[in-house]
């Protein structure tokens, strides 16, 4: 079990999400945009409920995945990291993936996603964490 | 001759030494070079696709130019509708006044017509005596009754008219006008949330793009610092180098010694090897004195760590 922070500004997506890493044990608290996220991590992470692993949409209202990646990256190089996206009308999800790679995500994953492929790269990034 | 032997074997580790350092350095340069190249691949790969992106956003901005385009003309085209609009209402009113004109010679007519019944009255009270009086009223109310018939004419036609132009203004045309400009008006409305949308694409693509790149500029420099770490070993190497060579011009005067003594016929060489002994002492500490004791804790047992001057 792992304690997740799940990021998405779509609220649908983030429930579904939500419950798929619950139904798999997983303790997860969320939010809802980028600047959000980083200060429910600011503050929890290193404490008694800091997260294992991180999960962020790219393209969100004002702080995107791209800047949640960075600043997490900054002060927990080691952090799991797993990007999602699905794109917008011009911007492609693989452009959008490619960007948090750069940005030091370890893994990502295109929406819409199946519940064994969400499995899939949690394990792979807590793997990675933890080789 | 065991100082002179503690001397080479001693200048023999340090050149030993220098040259492992040497092909470390190289080593580690060209393991930092593969991964700086890495890096930049990397990023021209992913400025490739941002150019991909940039390209498709640039069609988007050519298309948002014509819906700017649109918009504008749908905007400038109104005022002149609105103008012929107003036109038709103008028309219409003029036409209404007319018509309240018609009424009033209508109503002045009528009053007339009510002197003269009066009259008509008074005259027949004197019926047979004033015959020619009912001729004069008689021919008034004929002149009356055709001003009646005429005014009522024009207002036929007036009214006739109006119809007209309110079939022209409010019917038809008018209807299918309104329709053509609430369609218009939504087409434009789902062309500016495009618009809209193609905003929010650009502003999160830049974002997201400076970000990405920032970041990786950010590891390339980190790469680009270890690189030049691994490039300051080569001084390192000069120092060794150059504490080396003073070390080995004592040594080639020792030998010298030795051998002219050996020439001479003379087997007593104690102080020689001693001051061959000296040497091998004072190079030992000079190199002890540049080694790095952090360094030192790390390195393996008899090969103390090299102190790092820089340049």
């Amino acid at each position: 079990m792992a304690r997740i922070l799940l990021i998405d500004d779509d609220d649908l997506l983030r429930d579904t999400v939500l419950q798929m890493l619950e139904l798999d044990g997983h303790k997860v608290s969320d939010a809802a945009d980028g600047e959000a996220g980083l200060k429910l991590f600011a503050r929890q992470h290193g404490g008694a409920g800091g997260f294992d692993l991180v999960i962020t949409d790219m393209l969100m209202p004002g702080t995107d995945g791209a800047r949640v990646i960075v600043e997490m990256r900054r002060g927990h190089p080691g952090l799991p990291i797993i990007a999602i996206s699905g794109g917008r009308r011009v911007l492609s999800p693989q452009f959008n993936l490619e960007t948090a790679t750069l940005a030091g995500a370890t893994c990502q994953l295109a929406k819409p996603f199946s519940r064994h492929a969400l499995q899939s790269a949690v394990h792979q990034a807590l793997a990675a964490a933890h080789p | 001759m065991a100082g002179l032997r503690e001397l080479d074997r001693q200048l023999l580790l340090q050149l030993g030494r220098a040259v492992g350092l040497s092909e470390t350095a190289a080593l580690s340069f060209v393991e930092r070079l593969a991964g700086l190249r890495g890096l930049s691949s990397k990023l021209v790969t992913y400025l490739g696709h941002a150019q991909t992106q940039s390209d498709a956003m640039q069609e988007g901005i050519e298309l948002n130019s014509r819906i700017i385009h649109e918009l504008a003309t749908f905007v400038q085209t109104l005022p002149a509708q609105i103008n012929q609009e107003r036109g038709h209402f103008r028309q219409l009113v003029t036409e209404v006044q007319a018509l309240s004109a018609l009424t009033d010679t209508i109503r002045g007519i009528a009053r007339q017509t009510e002197i003269l019944a009066i009259n008509a009255a008074i005259e027949a009270a004197r019926a047979g005596e004033a015959g020619k009086g009912f001729s004069v009223l008689a021919g008034e109310v004929r002149r009356l009754a055709t001003q009646s018939n005429e005014s009522a004419a024009r207002i036929n036609q007036d009214i006739s008219r109006l119809v007209a132009t309110v079939e022209q203004g409010f019917s038809g045309d008018f209807a299918a006008r309104t329709r053509h400009n609430e369609a218009e008006a939504e087409r434009l409305g789902a062309l500016t949330r495009q618009l809209d949308d193609s905003y929010v694409d650009m502003r999160q693509f830049y974002g997201m793009l400076m970000t990405a790149v920032t970041q990786h500029n950010t590891e390339l420099d980190r790469g680009i610092g270890g690189l030049l770490d691994t490039a300051q070993y080569q001084d390192v190497f000069k120092q060794i180098v150059d504490r080396l060579a003073p070390a080995m011009h004592n040594r080639n005067d020792v030998l010298g010694a030795l051998l002219a003594r050996l020439r001479a016929g003379q087997r007593d060489t104690d102080d020689i090897d001693q001051r061959a002994q000296a040497l091998a002492t004072d190079y030992l500490a000079l190199e002890a004195a540049h080694r790095d004791p952090d360094a030192a804790a790390d390195a393996e047992p008899g090969e103390p760590g090299q102190r790092i001057e820089l340049f």
